[in-house]
């Protein structure tokens, strides 16, 4: 065979791996992974005693090499390989969050059909209002994500500027704000040992 | 090729090897060959001549002396050992298995050779000993043994190349670092019958004596160094090989005792090598002090947690000497000191909680469970999102993740998620500790209990299960204090080995 660098090229594909894995953190929201180190099942029971299969999907994404070997792959097009690679792979783990997630708001009722119509701030509050907020320990609210079609972003970006200059919107977030904020209060005093 | 390496690895371990390294794998040997052993002696200690008592197949009873030379034996070196010999042969055993008054084998072993003058000397002895009615001296050298103990492996060797490559990477290690448990124990799970039908009593016996060799070249690294707790951890990991093949298997008791009673008396025999280092050593520093800083508390964890259950240990089986005195001093001077480094350590400080009830009349030790789940909850819930070191990370991986060394045993973790807080707040619970858990259930119900279920119970003494259930669990969140005792007392050792009940006590 020809001179090598395994050793060199071993520690240059860990980089690039932590580069891809990086990349699907980001663009997965940073949502936080739990990874069992045995067994082939992961299921939940819930307070009820009631035990739920989660089923768990293969994710996979494969690299198209389509170097030219007299050439090689310079670093930049393995960056770029590796950055096609992390949005593949983030794509199907979004895919996979949003199916298991429609399915878990669907069961618990708190799914909306919009049914086609424009995202108004009536909309936006209704599906606010359906959710438990969470605050931290001195009561500020930890806003969740929201997550749209880029094609509804372009819609409605102008409606939004314009929802936090409405003095009724501000008035309405605040009341909803308070109402949550109470529930969440009366969430966490149930926190609690009892007799 | 390959049975060239075999001999070469076994012929070079039993050269190697000194008295007390030899002692276990010899008498997996005569197990293996149908002896009955009875008696093992720390060595030096019993003043019969004898370091092994066994009984043979045709229920003669058997006196060894083993000699660990790895050359060939001089006249000089014979007259040194001679009054042993004397004792060997001519003192009658005395031992409730074997019958007083009748005749004994003598025989010396040795894993070097004999020079040609000794052997004059033996064959004139032997013909006076036999005169009197003694019995005359058999010796087992090198030569004879090398063959036995490949003969142990027939079969029994590796045979895929990554099997081989572990063994190799174990026998040739430095050996003062951690065992690679999960490379021994992959050696073990290969070359145990794992899942064949044919299991069956003498074929198991062969089995597992021919993998107590395998640990034993795999220790060997770690004997020489005198890496205590690696030997300690090496036979540990045999002994749950052995429960598991055992139960996997349906073998009866009588086929796994002797394997089990030789790791255990090779666990002890570390176990008291650690208690004599840790009593004549000044600090507790190991390598360069200048880099030693940093593992120092993680290292004096494990040390108090390992003497703990070998206290608690003997306790059970009713021995108490001034090892444990030298234990309580040592645990008790330390336990200020410990570290949670991440979950693995749990079990080590509730084993030293536990050592400690025994030892103090006070409540010092419930304040310890009762910091021990504070501070749990602490790393659960507030590291960021990155959650605290899982249990399946080791000391040196978070060592070095720590430092910044390589590895993220983070990756993988979620913040509240943990597989030890349900059993602290049951412990907590059997307490009666109610004001503490109080004090911590707010912050208990944010987490989520995590646990393993394995398929089959057996599958629990394994390093590693494929096959299972990673299940978890959300804690109420008002939860009934009397329903919390309830199930907190219910204890359920169905999932348990058969020989872990019989030791719990």
């Amino acid at each position: 065979m020809l001179p090598d660098f395994p050793e060199q090229k071993a520690r240059l594909e860990q980089i690039l791996l932590a580069r891809i894995e990086d990349n699907v953190k980001r663009q997965t929201l940073g949502l936080p992974g739990f990874v069992p180190h045995e067994g082939d099942k992961v299921d939940t029971q819930h307070v009820d005693g009631t035990i739920e299969d989660s089923p768990s999907q293969e994710i996979r994404s494969s690299i198209n090499k389509r170097t030219q070997r007299e050439k090689g792959m310079s670093l930049s097009e393995a960056q770029r390989l590796s950055d096609e690679v992390a949005q593949g792979l983030a794509g199907q783990i979004m895919g996979h969050v949003f199916s298991v997630l429609s399915e878990a708001t669907s069961r618990a009722g708190t799914a909306i059909d919009a049914k086609g119509s424009p995202f108004t701030f009536e909309l936006f509050l209704d599906v606010l209002g359906r959710m438990d907020w969470d605050f931290d320990g001195s009561g500020n609210w930890n806003p969740p994500v929201l997550v749209m079609h880029p094609q509804m972003y372009s819609a409605v970006r102008d409606d939004v500027v314009q929802w936090k200059r409405n003095p009724d919107h501000i008035r309405r977030f605040r009341a909803l704000l308070e109402r949550k904020r109470e529930e969440w209060r009366e969430r966490e005093s149930r926190r609690k040992l009892v007799d | 090729m390959r049975s060239g390496v075999n001999e070469r690895v076994v012929e070079n371990w039993l050269t190697s090897a000194d008295e007390r390294t030899l002692e276990v794998p010899f008498c997996q040997l005569l197990v293996a060959e149908g002896f009955r052993v009875v008696h093992l002696s720390r060595h030096g200690e019993w003043e019969q001549g004898k370091d092994i008592l066994a009984i043979a197949p045709d229920d003669t009873p058997c006196a060894f002396q083993l000699k660990a030379t790895g050359h060939k034996v001089t006249l000089a070196e014979w007259a040194s050992i001679f009054p042993q010999i004397v004792r060997l042969v001519e003192v009658e055993i005395t031992h409730p298995s074997i019958p007083p008054g009748g005749a004994h084998r003598a025989i010396l072993v040795i894993n070097g050779e004999l020079d040609e003058a000794v052997r004059q000397e033996i064959s004139d002895r032997n013909r006076d000993w036999v005169k009197r009615g003694r019995p005359a001296l058999e010796t087992w050298v090198r030569n004879d043994l090398l063959p036995r103990f490949l003969k142990l492996h027939t079969n029994l060797w590796p045979t895929e190349l990554h099997d081989w490559k572990a063994l190799l990477e174990l026998f040739l290690a430095s050996g003062d670092g951690c065992l690679r448990k999960p490379k021994l124990s992959q050696l073990l799970y290969s070359t145990l019958p794992f899942g064949s039908d044919k299991v069956k009593g003498t074929s198991f016996v062969r089995a597992v004596a021919s993998a107590a060799m395998l640990t034993s070249y795999a220790l060997q690294p770690h004997e020489q160094k005198e890496n205590h707790v690696a030997v300690i951890e090496g036979w540990t990991l045999y002994a749950a090989h052995v429960l598991a093949l055992a139960d996997c298997c349906g073998i009866a008791e009588k086929h796994w005792s002797s394997s089990i009673s030789l790791a255990e008396f090779a666990i002890q025999q570390a176990m008291l090598d650690l208690v004599g280092e840790i009593r004549t050593r000044t600090d507790l520093t190991e390598g360069d002090p200048v880099t030693d800083g940093s593992f120092r508390r993680a290292r004096v964890t494990w040390l108090c947690a390992l003497l703990a259950a070998f206290c608690l240990w003997r306790q059970g089986t009713g021995t108490i000497d001034e090892a444990d005195d030298v234990v309580k001093d040592f645990i008790l001077r330390n336990r200020t000191k410990l570290e949670l480094w991440g979950e693995a350590t749990l079990p080590q400080i509730l084993v030293i909680i536990w050592y400690l009830r025994r030892v103090l009349a006070t409540s010092e030790t419930d304040t310890m469970l009762a910091t021990l789940t504070s501070s749990l909850l602490q790393g659960c819930l507030h590291s960021g999102d990155r959650g605290f070191p899982d249990p399946y990370h080791s000391v040196a991986e978070v060592s070095g993740a720590r430092l910044g060394l390589g590895g993220d045993v983070w990756d993988d973790g979620v913040a509240g998620h943990s597989y030890g807080l349900r059993t602290l707040v049951d412990l907590l619970t059997r307490r009666n500790l109610r004001q503490t858990v109080h004090w911590l259930w707010p912050e208990v119900s944010r987490c989520v209990f995590v646990e393993f279920i394995a398929p089959q119970p057996w599958k629990l003494c394994l390093w590693h299960c494929d096959k299972g259930t990673v299940r978890s669990t959300l804690p109420k969140h008002t939860q009934s204090w009397s329903e919390l005792q309830r199930s907190s007392s219910r204890i359920d050792l169905s999932e348990c080995h058969a020989y872990s009940q019989s030791v719990r006590g």
